[in-house]
């Protein structure tokens, strides 16, 4: 679905107005859009499985764990395909406002593509490079978007996830460096290109939704404040994207339509897009590793 | 890339006019590019497959069996996934003039899809109804061609593998019966319009590689001739090209670069094909099965 085809369906839970900004821009924010139950379950949720972390010692299909974890002191970087750790996380994709934000933003028919909760810890542990999220799993058009929920809030010195407005209407870039290896961060002579003066990282309080499409450019500082702050993102596409590549971070939930139904014909967009390593061979950490090369990207200015 | 890109680069075995016949025709059937020792060796394999089929009741992950199989008289419909059966198929795939054959119908960057072998029977029993290839396992592109190769001469009388020319410029049809059931095959209606009736046999000696681009209408009928005929079948496309959909017959190998290097960016065509079943989650017996409504068994 086109942007108009989308906007023509009545809004579920944004404003008309925050789905325009939001093709406009490729990104909107708002908060009072998650009942507090919903934030409840969810936090109650996130200390269970940071407890149960205390039991693993080494990364996994769960957790993504940073090196200096411990039973004592918890240092979870990410969990990973929530939906399949906790039943909250899997309701609150499926059942909660959530999915209908997606459908605000996707249109009527919505599938679910993956999930995560990242924990950005004090210090500078979790510096996330620019990048653009469809070069890591492309699907056949732009619709998806990821929906992201701070569930604590996120102030401006606890590193707030920062995007470039507008930058979805431009070029993808290749997020490789010059010998072909994958960096998931656009290299910095494409970063010149792009008006980096106009980012903004929205901030809010708990339950904050931060709504970003596929194509924008987005990246986060460290964390400066000295609490954690959990973000959980979850996935959603048109039900007409198709990925083209074995997501790398499949989950038992992805593919299913969660709102609507299955249009018989795929949505393909043929703007370029770059081709990722074939994650079936090469395996896929987060995007922690594989940014981990090189230096901050120019995420600290 | 376009069929115009792949034409701008040398041909590596066939003659640039064979190259533009098969962008024109949609298909091509070449005789002796496959050597007598590839030939043999391939041969070999497949007689050694159906020796082994003998212990088994039920079709399974390797075989496709006909209700009739037994162990006295094996009737393998299909050898399924044969690259991940034995290393010489899958040499046969990523180094061989058939790998040379993609490269001058894909361009210079190969990826391999699936492959399979068909044993025709004697009698109907492997009657394969028209339908297009691309439907069923949809790519961003329609680069992906099927190559086969005879293991022994075909005539018309052994039901050889026939193709409609000029059908791959044609619409993309439909496989699914009015009930939204996968069918495989294209409906009465649709057949009229894509012309049957210029329907051209690929028939050869042993050893005659044929190609099909994954939209040409094609089929095959009986085998009027009292032997079995072999097909060995492997899909390449463009490494530029991805697939969108769960493979129906998956392979270890499936988007292996086999040739050059692997594609920097995806080439999109937005011609848009109806979305087939997930087979992940619906299964696929075989085009046998699905167009004979029999019951899906899953493949792997």
């Amino acid at each position: 679905m086109t942007p108009e085809d989308i906007l023509k369906h009545a809004p579920r839970v944004l404003s008309q107005a925050q789905r325009e900004a939001y093709f406009e821009s490729g990104y909107v924010s708002g908060e009072g859009l998650i009942p507090k139950d919903w934030l409840e379950a969810l936090r109650t949720a996130s200390d269970e499985r940071i407890e149960a972390s205390r039991q693993v010692t080494d990364s996994g299909s769960e957790f993504d764990l940073a090196p200096d974890h411990t039973a004592a002191h918890p240092h979870v970087r990410r969990i990973k395909s929530p939906v399949d750790h906790h039943p909250v996380f899997r309701k609150f994709a499926v059942e909660s406002p959530f999915a209908d934000i997606a459908a605000d933003l996707v249109g009527p028919n919505v599938k679910f593509h993956s999930g995560k909760i990242n924990y950005k810890h004090p210090g500078g542990g979790e510096i996330v490079k620019w990048h653009q999220d469809i070069c890591f799993w492309p699907h056949t058009n732009y619709s998806p978007v990821t929906l992201g929920v701070y569930l604590d809030g996120c102030d401006e010195a606890m590193g707030p996830l920062t995007v470039i407005p507008e930058s979805h209407k431009g070029d993808l870039f290749e997020h490789y460096d010059d010998e072909g290896n994958w960096t998931g961060t656009v290299g910095a002579d494409d970063m010149a290109t792009v008006p980096l003066d106009r980012a903004t990282g929205p901030t809010g309080e708990k339950g904050a939704v931060l709504a970003l499409n596929c194509r924008t450019i987005h990246g986060s500082r460290h964390n400066a404040s000295d609490k954690v702050r959990p973000m959980l993102l979850y996935v959603y596409t048109s039900a007409d994207a198709y990925p083209w590549t074995i997501p790398p971070t499949n989950s038992t939930l992805s593919g299913e339509i969660l709102r609507g139904e299955q249009p018989r014909y795929p949505h393909i967009d043929p703007r370029p897009c770059p081709a990722p390593p074939d994650w079936t061979r090469t395996g896929y950490g987060s995007i922690f590793t594989s940014q981990e090369k090189g230096d901050d990207g120019g995420m600290m200015g | 890339m376009t069929p115009e890109d792949i034409l701008s680069h040398d041909p590596v075995v066939l003659t640039q006019a064979q190259r533009e016949a098969y962008f024109e025709d949609g298909f091509l059937a070449v005789e002796g590019l496959v050597s007598a020792e590839w030939l043999d060796r391939l041969k070999a394999r497949s007689d050694e497959f159906i020796e082994r089929s003998r212990q088994f009741t039920e079709s399974n992950k390797e075989y496709d069996l006909s209700p009739y199989h037994t162990a006295e008289d094996p009737y393998v419909r299909r050898l399924r996934a044969p690259v991940d059966r034995h290393p010489d198929f899958w040499d046969f795939a990523r180094d061989s003039v058939f790998t040379e054959v993609a490269a001058d119908l894909v361009g210079p960057d190969v990826k391999f899809h699936s492959c399979k072998i068909n044993y025709k029977h004697p009698g109907g029993g492997e009657v394969v109804k028209w339908h297009q290839d691309i439907p069923a396992w949809p790519h961003t592109n329609f680069s992906p061609v099927t190559l086969g190769v005879y293991f022994h001469d075909v005539g018309d009388d052994e039901g050889p593998l026939a193709c409609i020319p000029g059908s791959h410029k044609g619409p993309l049809y439909s496989h699914f019966y009015p009930d939204r059931s996968w069918s495989g095959y294209l409906s009465k209606d649709a057949l009229q319009e894509a012309k049957p009736e210029n329907a051209v046999n690929l028939t050869g000696k042993a050893g005659t590689i044929i190609a099909i681009n994954c939209r040409t209408v094609h089929g095959s009928m009986e085998n009027r001739t009292g032997r079995v005929r072999p097909l060995l079948l492997y899909v390449y496309s463009s490494a530029d090209a991805f697939t969108w959909m769960p493979s129906p017959t998956p392979t270890s190998k499936s988007g292996e670069i086999v040739r050059g290097r692997a594609a920097q960016f995806v080439h999109m065509d937005p011609y848009a094909i109806e979305v087939p079943p997930n087979w992940d989650k619906e299964g696929y017996g075989s085009i046998f099965a699905s167009q004979r409504k029999e019951t899906l068994a899953k493949a792997s």
